[in-house]
């Protein structure tokens, strides 16, 4: 029956490590938007292609105001 | 001779159906802006991701014309964000997955983007920049996407607070469960017969367990039971923590005196179910309603002040009296004030219901919030934005939402009602069982008062609410406040506001009279009107669409109205008929005449039109027994009309009515009013009447004040709202009833003393989950059955 002594503390703790790093998840706000990530993970990965020019040219933008 | 023949086509970008010429692939000119950006980005995979989830309502792409240099505006930043590089935008339009494909693209679609997070739930984007970037060039980027962005303040706002606050709660309920789950490892072994020493052990591992659950994860209720007691009023939360802290006394004469029950097993379970069917609930209502922060941000626009010969740009937040401001048509107009220099034609819509422009002149006054359709003039600002009177609207609105007669709910109202008697009865039993003895007498009144289970009022209930609302967000129909659906039940007159509620607010061309010879020239109202932005242009321009670039040369504006140009050496004008009788000035006209070189060709016939399905709701109503009336700011001739057609006689509706005369017309019956409505004018209305429903394309002003918001004009979801409300009544109904014979039949064990622990231990969890079982599996019916409805109807 001396095992118990054992078992108990070590499902405490277990049980704590759990509860800390749900904290530590929550914190850090990894449970602030459940939605987008959901759809992003429709999207295949593609290679990296060579990064594109500004879609509106610096210049472009000024002279549209 | 040529006819005409139109087809309906599918726009290549937003996939909205569309009259087209032969050749002509998009809808408008925004949408095949964007397809061709996409494509010399090679970005169309857009449109593979947007097959394997499409978007419900297409939308065509609105250009936008703002700029945004006051994105970067030194001032504007201190006052939205704590951070100088980083800016979150509100878009519009984000509404399948291959938006958010694109959004995430934005780092390498824009240079002054470093990192971009797209919040898809909540439309917004948090942009951080590079260091030599500008924010005004990352709006600029979403708006030819087609998102029309608006910066939106992240400091101090209600939004980081809820963010905090549901960070709070999900570690409440994180501890409460981890916590809760080695209880019952405990309790289990003692109810499975533990002796002696162990049990002594288990029991005062379940008292230290229950420890932070019953301080720090329950506080939410203690905090709400205080506000009760000191406010005089009773809540749900008071019949909880008094089961609690009675549980707790028990519990710890128990664990003293080595009886066999100290109750803190259930007592956890039962915090941590209510906090977790509380945050599921609040989930529900808060992903619907966080969409409408926009409202705070709706005058954050960029103007051009003029100030000696020098024109600077600031944000229209920054305005003061005195100020002289540049208004370029398809503006919204930032402030009050007056025009000092040149025309133009302002749509008043937002403020008075008039669907028709006005013409503006120097000296005339014209309100904040309305929008410039045509011309460029200049306004003196005399009352800066803030204190606009269109502003005043708003706080206004927000002050009769809350002086709303208090609808005592439900849920509250019964639940008075139990604590009270569950009080008494413990009174009772106390004094009955006086005479076996104190103790005895106190246990058995504490058992009762803990046996005894508030869950019905404080998870079932809600539970019901919150699948209502989740059947109602299936219809496209954003509740704001769960007790609506209570208070819906109530309703017995309907008052509806005509324009953009029952009609859809936007002109129409109707007929085209034209002789058959004729037909060929048609073409050219296109071309007159290309550059036009009237919503009589946008009508024709509509309606007479094709991708023939012609040349028209200068488009001349007419002194009395109307346009003119030389095409292929004749001249085409296209001139308001004058109607007779029409004592109206500065109303435009519904009939047009299509000229050339002088001798009329074509007459066409515009109309604001009904709605298709409101008769059919009209119809409705008068099945249901409903007193149908329209409260309209419209000219009388129109909303005669407009009533004619619905079938309705003279005293069931008003025209020409302000904002006020509106709300006043509800008061007198507003605990049984429900009004729907479109537009800021109805905002005083919305929020008068027990039930306000602003409908789409309303100003999200009215969100302020309604209390739904249908985000598909479609006039069929009302009686869809009155059929959730009334399945969701009899839903908590019957909880009630299930509630109540389960407390009948645990209180009366309890108060012969008949209340083992091993009971106990079954009754307090058991009552709970049979009541939640039912509102789940109701609510699942529910919104199934609401589903297939919709199905049936679209």
């Amino acid at each position: 029956m001396n095992i118990v002594y054992f078992l108990i503390p070590l499902a405490l703790l277990l049980g704590g490590v759990f509860a800390v790093s749900f904290i530590i998840a929550v914190v850090k706000g990894q449970y602030d938007d459940l939605e987008t990530p959901a759809y992003k993970i429709l999207i295949n990965d593609e290679p990296k292609t060579k990064m594109a020019p500004d879609l509106i040219s610096r210049k472009d933008s000024l002279r549209g105001n | 001779m040529e006819s005409q023949t139109k087809l309906q086509t599918q726009c290549l970008h937003c996939r909205t159906l569309f009259f087209a010429g032969p050749d002509s692939q998009f809808c408008c000119s925004g949408c095949a802006f964007v397809f061709q950006l996409l494509e010399q980005k090679n970005l169309t995979d857009f449109y593979k991701i947007r097959e394997l989830d499409p978007p419900q309502s297409p939308v065509p792409v609105q250009p936008v014309e703002d700029s945004f240099e006051y994105c970067d505006d030194k001032y504007f930043l201190t006052e939205v964000s704590k951070d100088a590089r980083e800016l979150t935008f509100f878009l519009e339009g984000v509404n399948c997955t291959a938006c958010v494909w694109l959004l995430d693209k934005l780092p390498e679609i824009c240079s002054s983007v470093e990192a971009s997070t797209i919040n898809f739930p909540n439309s917004t984007i948090h942009i951080r920049r590079t260091e030599a970037g500008t924010f005004a060039l990352a709006a600029e980027t979403l708006a030819r996407l087609g998102f029309n962005p608006r910066a939106v303040s992240n400091k101090n706002s209600l939004e980081t607070f809820k963010k905090t606050e549901r960070k709070l709660d999900l570690i409440r309920i994180g501890i409460a469960g981890a916590c809760t789950g080695n209880i019952m490892i405990f309790a289990v072994s003692n109810y499975a017969g533990a002796t002696d020493e162990l049990r002594l052990m288990f029991n005062y591992l379940i008292v230290a367990l229950a420890f932070p659950v019953l301080t720090f994860c329950a506080f939410p209720f203690y905090r709400n039971a205080w506000a009760a007691l000191r406010t005089k009023n009773l809540n749900l939360d008071l019949p909880i923590v008094i089961s609690i802290l009675a549980g707790v006394v028990m519990g710890l004469h128990g664990l003293i005196t080595g009886a066999e029950n100290i109750y803190f097993d259930s007592l956890s379970m039962l915090v941590f179910l209510l906090l977790s069917s509380r945050f599921w609930l609040k989930g529900i209502q808060q992903k619907f309603i966080s969409a409408n922060h926009i409202q705070d941000h709706l005058l954050v626009r960029q103007v051009t002040v003029l100030t000696d010969k020098l024109k600077s740009q600031i944000s229209s937040m920054l305005l003061k009296e005195g100020q002289l401001v540049e208004i370029r048509s398809g503006m919204v107009i930032p402030a009050d004030g007056v025009v000092i220099r040149g025309t133009g034609q302002i749509q008043t819509a937002i403020l008075t219901g008039e669907s028709s422009p006005i013409l503006v002149k120097t000296w005339d006054t014209v309100e904040a919030g309305t929008y410039n359709i045509e011309g460029d003039w200049v306004l003196k600002v005399s009352r800066p934005p803030l204190e606009s009177r269109f502003a005043e609207l708003l706080e206004s609105s927000k002050k009769a939402l809350l002086n709303k007669p208090t609808q005592v709910k439900l849920a509250d109202n019964v639940g008075r009602w139990f604590i009270l008697t569950t009080f008494a009865l413990a009174l009772l039993t106390f004094a009955f069982n006086a005479s076996s003895g104190t103790a005895e007498a106190f246990s058995r009144a504490l058992a009762l008062l803990i046996v005894t289970c508030p869950c019905v009022f404080g998870m079932a209930i809600p539970l019901s609410i919150s699948f209502a609302i989740r059947a109602a967000a299936q219809n496209d129909i954003i509740v704001k406040d769960g007790s609506l659906f209570e208070r819906l039940l109530n309703v017995r007159h309907l008052f509806f506001d005509k324009t953009g509620t029952l009609t859809d607010g936007q002109l129409k061309v109707t007929s085209v009279h034209c002789n058959p010879a004729n037909l060929k020239y048609l073409k050219y109202i296109y071309a007159l009107e290309r550059n036009q932005k009237h919503p009589v242009a946008t009508a024709l321009k509509q309606y007479f669409y094709n991708s023939d670039e012609m040349d028209c040369g200068k488009v001349q504006e007419l002194v009395r109205g109307g346009l003119q140009a030389v095409i292929d050496g004749s001249t085409y004008s296209i001139t308001p008929i004058a109607l007779t009788n029409n004592g109206f000035e500065n109303q435009i006209k519904s009939e047009f005449a299509f000229s050339k070189d002088g001798s009329q060709i074509a007459a066409i016939k515009l109309v604001d039109q009904l709605r298709e399905e409101a008769p059919e709701v009209f119809a409705w109503a008068k099945r249901e027994k409903f007193s149908t009336t329209i409260l309209s700011g419209d000219q009388p001739a129109t909303v005669i009309q407009c009533a004619r057609e619905l079938g309705l006689t003279s005293d069931l509706f008003r025209s020409r009515l302000s904002a006020n005369e509106k709300a006043e017309i509800i008061a007198p019956n507003a605990g049984t009013s429900m009004m729907i409505g479109d537009g800021a004018n109805d905002a005083q209305a919305l929020a008068t009447a027990g039930v306000g429903i602003a409908i789409t394309g309303a100003l999200d002003v009215s969100l302020k004040a309604a209390d739904a918001y249908l985000m598909q004009p479609d006039l069929r979801k009302i009686p869809r709202l009155f059929e959730i409300a009334r399945k969701t009544d009899r839903a908590i109904k019957r909880n009630l009833s299930i509630s109540a014979s389960f407390n009948l039949i645990a209180g009366t064990i309890a108060i012969s003393g008949h209340m083992t622990p091993l009971w106990a231990a079954v009754f307090m969890p058991l009552s709970s989950l049979i009541v939640l079982a039912s509102a789940i599996i109701t609510g699942t019916r529910l919104t199934k059955q609401i589903e297939t409805l919709k199905g049936i109807h679209s």
